[in-house]
């Protein structure tokens, strides 16, 4: 895989942990055995914002301000294509970009919303 | 949401790892991902984990998190009888383990309120620990979805 692709999939999964941690229902998850301490949320929280600037200094300036750019407007960076489909915005893919035996080898984007494109299958 | 997710076929009642990184391979591997996407999203638990464990006590854990190389919300059971060391909130070995992974954007936020519904759960099974006692998949599903319904 593209050590890019690689690095915004990772980048997006930290982006959506951090949106998760402002609902209660997710706090409520992590804190069966005790009260929610904030103290503790507030270092998780401390700590994955720190995961994602490791991220962010490894990538490319350009890559990652057009990701921040996406998820400005889509509030997501990178999309699975499903069945040759793009999830963001759901165009479908040329046939012959979609049959390719081999994929996320490159850093690819839709041709149509521009999104970041990891192919599913 | 749990009750959708919860599939006999992402139950294993026997786990045989006995440390955190072999339990999350071992649950991953139910969901049959390619190793590509496997090892991603195995990545993506171990920097949750690394940010705070996901055992949360009285002997559960639920691991969890979000990738976009999977494209729905897969729920996997799993139960140790012999316990994991899962640097739990309370130091306490894990017997019973969550497993959930769901894309960045799931609709209808079903992530989130399968987390919640997990931990209802998870609170009502830990007094007793009576799924500690179960020989099938199915048995245990089928307790743990009458523990869900009894809301």
């Amino acid at each position: 895989m593209d050590p890019i692709l690689e690095m915004l999939i990772a980048l997006e999964s930290l982006d959506a942990q951090l949106d998760d941690f402002e609902s209660e229902d997710y706090l409520k998850s992590i804190s069966i055995g005790q009260n929610t301490d904030e103290n503790a949320v507030t270092k998780q929280i401390g700590k994955l914002r720190e995961l994602r600037q490791e991220i962010v200094n490894s990538l490319p300036v350009a890559v990652y301000k057009r990701y921040e750019k996406l998820r400005g407007k889509y509030k997501r960076g990178v999309a699975p294509v499903i069945n040759g489909i793009c999830s963001n915005c759901f165009m479908e893919f040329p046939s012959a970009l979609v049959s390719r035996p081999v994929k996320n080898k490159s850093l690819e984007t839709c041709p149509n919303c521009g999104i970041y494109v990891y192919w599913t299958k | 949401m749990f009750a959708q997710l919860l599939r006999e076929d992402r139950i294993i009642i026997d786990l045989k790892s006995k440390s955190k990184e072999e339990v999350l391979q071992e649950l991953l591997s139910v969901l049959n991902l390619k190793p590509e996407q496997e090892k991603l999203v195995l990545e993506q638990l171990k920097k949750r984990e690394a940010i705070g464990s996901t055992g949360v006590g009285k002997g559960v854990a639920i691991p969890h998190t979000r990738s976009v190389v999977v494209d729905d919300v897969h729920l996997v059971v799993g139960v140790s009888k012999e316990g994991i060391d899962f640097q739990s909130l309370d130091g306490k070995p894990v017997h019973l383990l969550f497993l959930l992974i769901a894309p960045p954007q799931d609709l209808g936020a079903r992530y989130l309120i399968t987390l919640g519904e997990i931990a209802n759960v998870a609170r009502k099974v830990v007094s007793t620990k009576e799924y500690l006692n179960f020989g099938t998949p199915k048995e245990l599903m089928e307790y743990l979805m009458k523990i869900y319904k009894e809301g």
